[in-house]
């Protein structure tokens, strides 16, 4: 019956869904054949030697299983070819090759059977012959599959190239310290690969750019060059990309994500540098404009708290502190950092509150415990608190006691004393808290001389200690 | 390919699991429908996701690819293949990108912040799968209905149907009390009286229940609870906020109107027509008691937009003006939000800018004006009678002299244009004809003075032959009426009328701008006030190219509110428009005029016979029937301007506007839209006829929807207002489409469609659901219990009025002033504040001023008025609370309540409890109920110094008590 | 939705949940309860296929709150922040022979005017400031000014909705009320909107404050110095356990009532209701009360001023201060009722502005000091502005008319960098001619520094999902730390 389907396909222009189901089986069944032929054609190949004599008589068997399993996988294929999701040409070739594999499976059947001697180098070329279209038959059902780059995907650059590739691109080792950071590889190739080359690579090319690699970048497209080293406003690539997004030659075109805001200041900050092939970014950066960004970019501020993704806070413990009255609000959408906020709370807060917020010291990064009833003991437990960045101790009877505590609050920024009895004990935390940016030390025990003393020592540190 | 090889594996998976049946909707909250439906399932996730970049307006497309159609969604991309590949979901572009991992391939891009859910994806390829059927958005679909024998039963065996599917309990019918609570509440927006409360728990008959919902729909309160439904959607409004707040002329006998309307079930057909063009119909209704004209009345929505002070771009402000107009009546009408369409073609809907520009020349050729407000049939009578009269007396004159007639009319030879600095004549009365001016009302007539008779009243003495002049005594003093020249641009420096007359008014209306007043504006509104013939001369020169057009108006305004004294009248000869000076002499083109004039001569040295006894007897008559025609109240509404095709005003910039005009026409999308309005006025009856026509799709679904909304709580679409691709999809479809067949077929009656629905067995069902019917249908929408609701803001203050027993229910009249609290302050705010109470009416005719809105009705969710409401918020605030607990206005009911309950004598403390409850929530108390209220009693003796008088105690008490019982959920919720 | 319940209240059940996300009634008794109503709502659709319902800031803000203050009627940019000199030179020529001048309201175009005060720099800044604001100048070190913000509207009303709705029409949700529907308020006693009315209502009325089309919980609410400072906050009975006694029988009731109907989200939240509005009667009064406040507190905010005006508006910034300490999100200060209207000065220009500056001058000096010293203006923003500039030639002889085109106001506090100076005008501060800020701008940034991204907090309404910077609004990062 394959017969009369094969010769005249368009019996079946409107394949039943039972057809396509069947004929998904073809991946499962294809397998056999391979197997059956492989086996036959080896065990032929032995029996070359004496002691194999002994399988002789079940080649036969061999090579029929093999020609059975071919058929079967032929009409299973035949019919999976049916819902036509497949590239038209790879098919043909895909289905002729496999009949004919069929064909000399079969072949190979009837040789084996009759054992002629004579046959024999017709036979061995007939098996090669066999194989050979397997292996070819199978390697197209795998493009079909899997598409024609699958195979080579990974393949060492010397086999892509004979097969036509164009080699695989580096994958460069990921940056750890910024230091190595090289500004085209590590900035503004990973741009160019996420944003652009999807359209300005070598098989598409559109506008006749290639953004692949610097050397084509520099070359520029069908309008001349995109990138004047040193020149912004002349560069086309960043007027592109800086253009109104509903303007006709804004670029990324088509709908495609635009270029983020820090993606475009590291490439205006590289062309304006005079866009060097290479070189370390910070050699490149004396004057540390780009730096933060970049470092960033490349999600190296390991230190700062906010770089780090965080897992959601524990719930029973944030309802059971709202219960408190206590407020906790998760602070941003991308990530779960809380603040937590006993200001409004009416109740006193216990150690049972702080033990609770122990369970939230990783999502914790605002803390406001002001006008609490709140003694020195309990900062030991907030010093616990590693990832605060603003601490509010205001209104509470904290003294320098307490304070010692914080200082291990390395990701401090913003420190809150207003109205407590801190006095010189400032002197021996502030040179812990490195990233603090802010203290307000108004109505504190705190005298001048600690003042100029902080100041002296931390000048970008700001330190709020009078009204008028 | 990837997709394909995964669906092999999943198809092998199965087999290998001996065929247990596993399809990937298993995984799904809802499992994927059989057939997937375009309209229902697909139409949803393209609008929500797609249609901002990929939908009908070109401006924002990106990558070429309109979703939104079929053609579009299967053309050939730029990138090459097609978004959608029928039948092919592998191959479709559409699939390939919603799956795509790639942050540049997948779409909806995640910089739009939308995402698709994996029930949604598997919709659409299953979709695709099915072979991709397009439909029409279902409202766009006239509806149809397969019920041929529509039964009493209709409406509840789809709800049934549904409920079946879902496999959904019904709850048990309610309690009497509890239903006619309900029925008495959202028919009448008040509780029901404790007679009527007992009359239908002990009348037993089988249509005890009809007869007491007919009862409910036939009582006059009635019109006032559904009034004000309507007022949501016209933002009723009776000042006209921005600034200084100015009131809007007679706004309250719209209300009125609307009232009357309602309660005797004027067909909703004729209702959108008195709406849209109610002065311009052929057959006009009048009111059956009182006889005076209804459908002009209608108009006034028109007029209920928000005014702005002294704007400097006045062009801007009517484009804004216009913008409201054009939103509110395509939401009311059609459920659809043409405005988004101001400055490009609709994001969502298939509505273009050309449509919303063809409604905008609509209203930009339709003139506000003041307009009679007890307008009767005989006094257009009489006003026919007496140019009768008058074409009868000259006549009779010219015969006697036999020199030949100056009753015909001959037409002002035309004008030849000489040089352009000449001046240019406006309008021209020294002639018969009013020179194609608009006589509005009946004042000025339809032809100038010239040539009637002045009679000497007592002896009948012919004195002379009036020269030619519009006059707005024409036919008697203190009749109204308004005389419009069509709309010119304004291209000279000056413009001139000559006039006299009495406390009247000659008006430059630029850009439809009415609320004329300084700063800026103040010149363009001339007090004409001398019976000498005078030049009034206006510049213009700031406004050059704007457009404009005059009105000379008997009377004037008075701060914007229109006022026609008894000796008012005013007379125009011409008015010209000039560039330097005043041109040294008008020539008079008409030849009639200068015959006047002979005759008159004539006349005077007694070439003319004089005596007409018969005169004397004329005149005399004519005096009776003028005194009939005189008018004093007045509303703002709206008159028929002359047709202006508006240019599409590129996007939305009034100063952008585009070369050729977009003639005047409906929503090109609805049947009979598209077809430029070919009327000489503003086309409004042509936009009622369209929005009417039985191909209509909307207007009937969009007001049975409104019923269906204002009786449970939530429409069957439940966005009332807007039916559009983004409006939530009909519940209950075949519902919807039979419940508009039956209201287009048994002639558009609202009550009859009121009564049909409230006589089901949804209506009817108890509010009491159990925990698993919670948990299957949280928001009740397949209504297998009738839902718990909040009262309105109106219902709560007229429950609590009619509980103390003090609720005036006197009907219509001039709205009670707010009562103005210390935190309503503000520009515009009135001298005096009303009563507390609002004289104990109810809430409909308490006044509605924009800028100092009642605050218990904004607390309690009344819409404010800007635009359309057609569903109301039902928020929970504590400022609520508050009202209730400490407004004095709720403890001053309190505290007459109590009045009233103990003046009953010899009630027993159980049954005063109960007189209590019947009136608050009409039931009993429960034996609990009356322990609580005891306990209470005791607490507050405990409290309370004791008060020497024993009544003064009592009173306290009950006070305290009815205080807190006004405190009660169960009051101002319907359960 | 273990996601979810990070920034709610309280836990919601299943039913709460499937309630909101309806957008039925559960929606809006969590609405009002929490002043917060989940932003993911409005594109309903989401709901139960997609768990990451998110409230609260797109990113981490800079401020918590944010005290507006309103100087109503526009106050002169070259009177106050905005020095031309050229004025003084041309003083008493002809506008018109030196720029287009532009239609006004009262259309009564007199000559160049020159300012009547002279400026000095202050401040590490040195920026210039005139004689107006001497306590203001103290503080110029913590001020961004902006010398570049344009209105479209001439007319008070119109720009006054347009600075406050962002539409230059009535009826459209007030910023407060947009800020507090997308963040939500922190203290449940106390409305999270709150308008302190110093007695001048602008023009366009309270529909300036009001919710739109957003549900009514997120209107403001008005409070006005006095022995009753909101609405019906005041309990009329004549003991005050009497109204305690009434609640509980209230309570009673209410609860059998919910036995009978089972539970019900609505009713449920109404009845918690009440107890929230107990509780607002006794927090409100408690925050109008002054007596813990020191002496020098006191002063510093100009209590002990002679101009009975200065000691109003002492009275309300001290106020916006204590609602900030107690987590209200927004808060407006309206101008004072000096006994020469607002600032809009028409005529008479040097006694009225100098009126009004007095009556504001030092309250809210005191009130930038008093918060920097306590920390609070790192978690405060604080802006200054009218609804539009005046021009710089006079209106008759001594006033100046509305201009659109020209308008100083300032930013101070939280994210903003002090000692700032953003935009140029013309060389008589006509027009904008460098980094024009528009009021959508404005909104956008204020919003950024709230932590919301203003291009994804929408409503949908009428078919559009409405923003309140509509389709504009650009951050102005110049002025942000």
């Amino acid at each position: 019956m394959e017969l009369t389907l094969l010769i005249n396909p368009n019996l079946l222009d409107d394949p039943s869904d039972f057809m396509i189901f069947v004929g998904r089986f073809h991946p499962l069944i294809v397998h056999l054949p391979i197997g059956f032929l492989l086996l036959a054609s080896i065990a032929h190949f032995t029996t070359r030697w004496p002691k194999f004599y002994a399988i002789k008589p079940f080649l036969k068997y061999l090579w029929g299983l093999g020609a059975i399993s071919t058929a079967l996988a032929v009409v299973l294929g035949y019919l999976l070819s049916l819902s036509g999701d497949y590239n038209d040409n790879t098919l043909f070739w895909h289905k002729w090759s496999g009949v004919v594999v069929l064909v000399l499976a079969l072949i190979c059947y009837f040789i084996s059977k009759k054992q002629s001697e004579n046959t024999k180098p017709t036979q061995w070329f007939l098996i090669a012959l066999a194989i050979g279209t397997m292996i070819y038959t199978g390697h197209l059902g795998g493009n079909l599959t899997h598409g024609s780059t699958y195979l080579l995907e990974y393949a060492p650059n010397s086999v892509r190239s004979l097969a036509g590739l164009s080699p695989k691109k580096e994958t460069i080792p990921k940056i750890t310290v910024l230091d190595s950071a090289d500004v085209y590889l590590d900035l503004v190739a990973p741009i160019m690969d996420r944003k652009c080359v999807s359209c300005h690579n070598k098989e598409k090319k559109k506008g006749d750019l290639e953004l692949t690699t610097y050397a084509n970048m520099m070359r520029g497209g069908e309008n001349g060059e995109v990138i004047v080293p040193g020149d912004i406003e002349t560069s086309e690539l960043f007027r592109r990309i800086t253009l109104p997004e509903n303007h006709d030659d804004f670029m990324p075109s088509e709908g495609k994500r635009p270029l983020t805001t820090q993606e475009i200041a590291l490439i205006e900050w590289w062309i304006a540098s005079g866009a060097p092939a290479n070189g370390f970014v910070l050699e490149l950066d004396s004057q540390k404009i780009i730096t933060e960004t970049a470092s960033n970019y490349l999600g190296l501020d390991k230190h700062a708290v906010l770089s780090k993704k965080v897992p959601p806070a524990n719930q029973s413990s944030i309802d059971s502190l709202r219960d408190q009255g206590i407020i906790i609000n998760r602070l941003m959408k991308s990530n779960y950092f809380i603040e937590a906020n006993f200001k409004l709370s009416e109740r006193l807060i216990t150690d049972k509150e702080l033990a609770l917020l122990q369970n939230l010291k990783e999502q914790l990064i605002w803390l406001d415990l002001s006008n609490s009833e709140l003694e020195d003991e309990s900062l030991q437990k907030i010093g616990q608190f590693e990832h605060l960045i603003k601490l509010n101790l205001s209104g509470t009877a904290i003294s320098d006691k307490g304070i010692v505590h914080l200082k291990t609050l390395k990701h401090l920024e913003s420190l809150n004393l207003y109205d407590t009895d801190v006095s010189d004990g400032l002197l021996k935390l502030i040179p812990h808290l490195t990233r603090l940016k802010k203290i307000y030390l108004w109505q504190t025990k705190v005298n001048d001389s600690v003042i100029e003393g902080i100041q002296s020592e931390r000048k970008n540190l700001l330190v709020v200690y009078g009204r008028e | 390919m990837y997709g394909q090889l995964k669906n092999i594996f999943t198809v092998l998976g199965c087999f290998l699991l001996l065929f247990s049946s596993c399809n990937n909707s298993s995984e799904f909250a809802e499992p994927l429908p059989n057939t997937v439906d375009f309209n229902f399932h697909i139409r949803p996730i393209l609008v929500q996701n797609c249609y901002l970049c990929h939908g009908p307006d070109p401006s924002g497309r990106k990558a070429d690819l309109r979703l939104d159609t079929y053609e579009g969604a299967t053309a050939l991309l730029k990138e090459g293949g097609h978004a959608i590949v029928p039948g092919k979901p592998s191959s479709s572009q559409l699939i390939y990108r919603i799956n795509s991992e790639e942050e540049d391939q997948v779409m909806p891009p995640p910089e739009s912040n939308y995402k698709l859910s994996e029930r949604e994806k598997a919709l659409l390829e299953k979709w695709i799968d099915q072979g991709a059927e397009w439909k029409e958005h279902w409202a766009f679909i006239k509806p149809k209905t397969t019920i041929t024998q529509p039964s009493f039963y209709t409406i509840d065996s789809l709800i049934d149907e549904r409920l079946d599917q879902k496999q959904l309990v019904k709850t048990p019918k309610a309690d009497k009390n509890t239903l006619i609570r309900r029925v008495s509440y959202l028919l009448t927006g008040l509780p029901p009286s404790p007679k009527a409360i007992r009359n239908f728990v002990a009348d037993t008959s089988l249509d005890a229940y009809e007869k007491m919902v007919d009862r409910y729909l036939n009582s006059p309160a009635f019109g006032e609870r559904w009034a004000r439904h309507w007022m949501d959607l016209v933002r009723y409004a009776e000042t006209k906020g921005h600034e200084f707040d100015y009131s809007i002329l007679g706004a309250w006998r719209y209300r009125d109107y609307l009232i009357r309307a309602f309660n005797d079930d004027v067909p909703y057909t004729q209702l959108v027509k008195e709406h849209l063009a109610g002065d311009l119909l052929d057959s006009v209704r009048y009111n059956r008691e009182s006889g005076t004209m209804e459908s002009q009345l209608g108009t006034a929505f028109f007029a209920m937009t928000e005014g702005t002070h002294s704007p400097v771009d006045i062009k801007k402000d009517e484009a804004d003006r216009i913008d409201n107009m054009i939103d509110v009546t395509s939401k009311t009408f059609q459920g659809l939000t043409v405005s988004c369409a101001r400055c490009h073609d609709h994001k969502f809907d298939p509505i273009l800018t050309a449509d919303y520009y063809g409604l905008y020349g609509v209203m930009e050729s339709t003139r506000f004006t003041p307009l009679v407000a007890q307008l009767s049939r005989d006094k257009e009578q009489s006003a026919k009678e007496i140019e009768e009269v008058q074409r009868y007396m000259r006549e009779m004159i010219s015969q006697t002299w036999n020199k030949e007639t100056i009753a015909q009319k001959p037409r002002s030879p035309e004008r030849k244009r000489s040089n352009p600095n000449a001046p240019t004549v406006i309008g021209d009365f020294r002639n018969t004809d009013l020179d194609g001016w608009k006589s509005n009302g009946m004042a000025f007539g339809n032809r100038t003075t010239l040539g009637n008779p002045i009679v000497n009243a007592s002896t009948g003495k012919l004195l002379q032959l009036e020269e030619g002049s519009a006059s707005s005594k024409l036919l008697g003093l203190g009749i109204f009426g308004s005389l419009q020249s069509q709309n010119f641009i304004l291209d000279k420096n000056y413009i001139a009328i000559r006039a006299r007359g009495v406390k009247s008014t000659i008006r430059l209306v630029i850009d439809n701008f009415q609320l004329i007043q300084n700063p800026i504006y103040g010149e363009l509104e001339m007090r004409v006030d001398n019976e000498k013939w005078q030049n009034y001369i206006i510049d213009v020169s700031p406004w050059k190219g704007h457009k404009a057009y005059v009105e000379i108006l008997p009377g004037g305004y008075q701060t914007h509110q229109y006022q026609l004294p008894a000796k008012a009248y005013i007379e125009v000869q011409y008015a010209i428009a000039y560039d330097s000076e005043f041109p040294s002499e008008v020539p008079d083109s008409g030849e009639s005029s200068k015959k006047i004039q002979q005759l008159n001569a004539q006349l005077k040295n007694g070439k003319l016979p004089a005596e007409f006894p018969e005169l004397q007897a004329i005149t005399e008559k004519k005096r009776q029937l003028s005194k009939s025609l005189t008018s004093t109240s007045f509303f703002y509404g709206v008159t028929d301007g002359f047709a202006i095709n508006s240019p599409v005003f590129i996007r939305g910039n009034h100063e952008e506007p585009s070369q050729e005009r977009v003639p005047r026409s409906f929503l090109s999308t609805l049947p009979k839209g598209g077809r430029p309005f070919s009327s000489m006025g503003s086309g409004r009856m042509e936009l009622a006829n369209s929005m009417l026509s039985e191909d209509n799709p909307l207007t009937s679904r969009v007001m049975v929807n409104r019923i269906w909304n204002h009786l449970f709580g939530r429409g069957i679409v439940e966005t009332v207002d807007n039916f559009g691709l983004q409006g939530k999809l009909p519940s209950h479809p075949q519902l919807l489409d039979h419940l508009a067949v039956t209201f287009q077929n048994e002639g558009w009656s609202i009550k009859k469609m009121i009564r049909k629905i409230v006589l089901t067995d949804a209506f009817k069902r108890s509010t009491l659901r159990g925990s698993e019917l919670m948990e299957e249908d949280p928001t009740n929408i397949y209504l297998a219990s009738f839902p718990v609701r909040r009262l309105e803001a109106e219902a709560i203050r007229d429950g609590i009025l009619v509980a103390s027993e003090s609720l005036n229910d006197s009907l219509y009249g001039p709205p009670v002033a707010t009562y103005l609290t210390d935190f309503m302050q503000g520009r515009g705010r009135p001298k005096n504040s009303g009563p507390l109470d609002g004289n104990a009416r109810r809430s409909i005719y308490l006044e509605v001023r924009r800028n100092f809105l009642e605050p218990m009705m904004t607390t309690f969710d009344r819409p404010i008025p800007f635009s359309t409401f057609g569903k109301r918020d039902v928020t929970n605030v504590p400022s609520q609370s508050l009202v209730i607990m400490n407004d004095p206005f709720v403890a001053r009911q309190a505290q007459l309540m109590a009045e009233k309950l103990i003046t009953q004598i010899g009630l027993s403390f159980e049954e005063k409890v109960s007189w209590i409850y019947l009136r608050s929530f009409a039931r009993e108390p429960t034996a609990e109920e009356l322990n609580k209220a005891k306990e209470f009693m005791v607490k507050l003796n405990k409290l309370e110094p004791k008060k020497a008088n024993k009544n003064d105690q009592e009173l306290e008490f009950w006070k305290q008590y009815c205080h807190s019982i006004f405190n009660l959920k169960e009051f101002i919720y319907l359960v | 939705m273990s996601k979810y319940h990070n920034f709610t209240q309280r836990p919601l059940s299943r039913r709460e949940m499937l309630g909101i996300c309806k957008g039925g009634f559960g929606a809006l008794a969590f609405t009002s309860l929490f002043g917060v109503l989940p932003i993911a709502c409005s594109r309903s659709k989401k709901l139960l296929s997609e768990p990451d319902l998110y409230l609260g800031p797109h990113y981490l803000p800079k401020a918590k709150n944010v005290i507006f203050l309103y100087m109503d009627g526009g106050v002169s940019q070259v009177d106050s922040f905005d020095p031309k000199p050229r004025l003084a030179k041309e003083n008493g020529e002809d506008p018109r022979k030196k720029f287009k001048v532009d239609a006004t309201q009262f259309d009564n175009v007199g000559k160049i005017l020159k300012s009547p005060w002279d400026f000095k720099q202050y401040g590490e800044c040195g920026m210039p400031v005139s004689e107006l604001f001497p306590h203001i100048a103290t503080c110029v070190d913590d001020i961004a000014l902006i010398r570049s913000l344009t209105s479209k509207f001439p007319e008070h009303t119109n720009a006054n909705y347009f600075l406050h709705t962002g539409s230059g029409i009535q009826g459209r949700p007030s910023m407060g009320s947009w800020m507090t529907y997308g963040l939500g308020s922190d203290n449940k006693n106390i409305p999270g909107y709150v308008v302190l009315d110093g007695g001048l209502i602008p023009p366009g009325g309270l529909d300036n404050f009001k919710n739109g089309f957003l549900p009514a919980s997120y209107q403001a609410s008005i409070l006005k110095a006095g022995a009753e400072p909101v609405a019906n906050i005041t309990p009329k009975e004549h003991m005050p356990n009497l109204q305690e006694e009434k609640l509980q029988f209230i309570k009673q009731m209410d609860h059998s009532l919910m036995g009978k109907m089972g539970e019900v989200d609505a009713v449920e939240s109404a009845i918690t209701n009440y107890e929230l509005a107990y509780k607002m009667q006794s927090s409100i009064p408690e925050l109008t009360e002054f007596s813990e406040e020191t002496k020098a507190t006191k002063k510093l905010y100009g209590f002990d001023s002679n101009d009975p005006h200065t000691r109003g508006y002492a009275a309300q910034c001290l106020l916006a201060r204590r609602l900030v300490e107690r987590g209200v999100r927004f808060i407006e200060l309206t101008c004072p009722k000096v006994d020469a209207d607002r600032w809009d000065q028409h005529n008479n220009l040097k006694d009225g502005h100098e009126k009004n500056a007095h009556a504001v001058d030092q309250p809210i000096a005191g009130l930038l000091k008093d918060l920097k010293s306590r920390g609070m203006l790192e978690e405060t923003l604080v802006v200054w502005t009218g609804e539009f500039g005046r021009t710089p030639f006079a209106q008759g002889t001594d006033g100046r008319d509305h201009n659109p085109s020209a308008c100083s106001m300032w930013l101070a506090g939280a994210g903003i960098k002090g000692g700032t100076i953003f935009g140029r005008t013309d060389d008589y501060g006509y027009r904008v001619i460098e980094n024009e800020v528009s009021i959508h701008d404005l909104h956008a940034t204020i919003m950024h520094l709230l932590g919301i991204n203003h291009e994804l907090l929408t409503f949908r309404f009428g078919g559009r999902d409405i923003r309140l910077t509509d389709v504009h609004g650009h951050i102005v990062k110049d002025i942000l730390t």
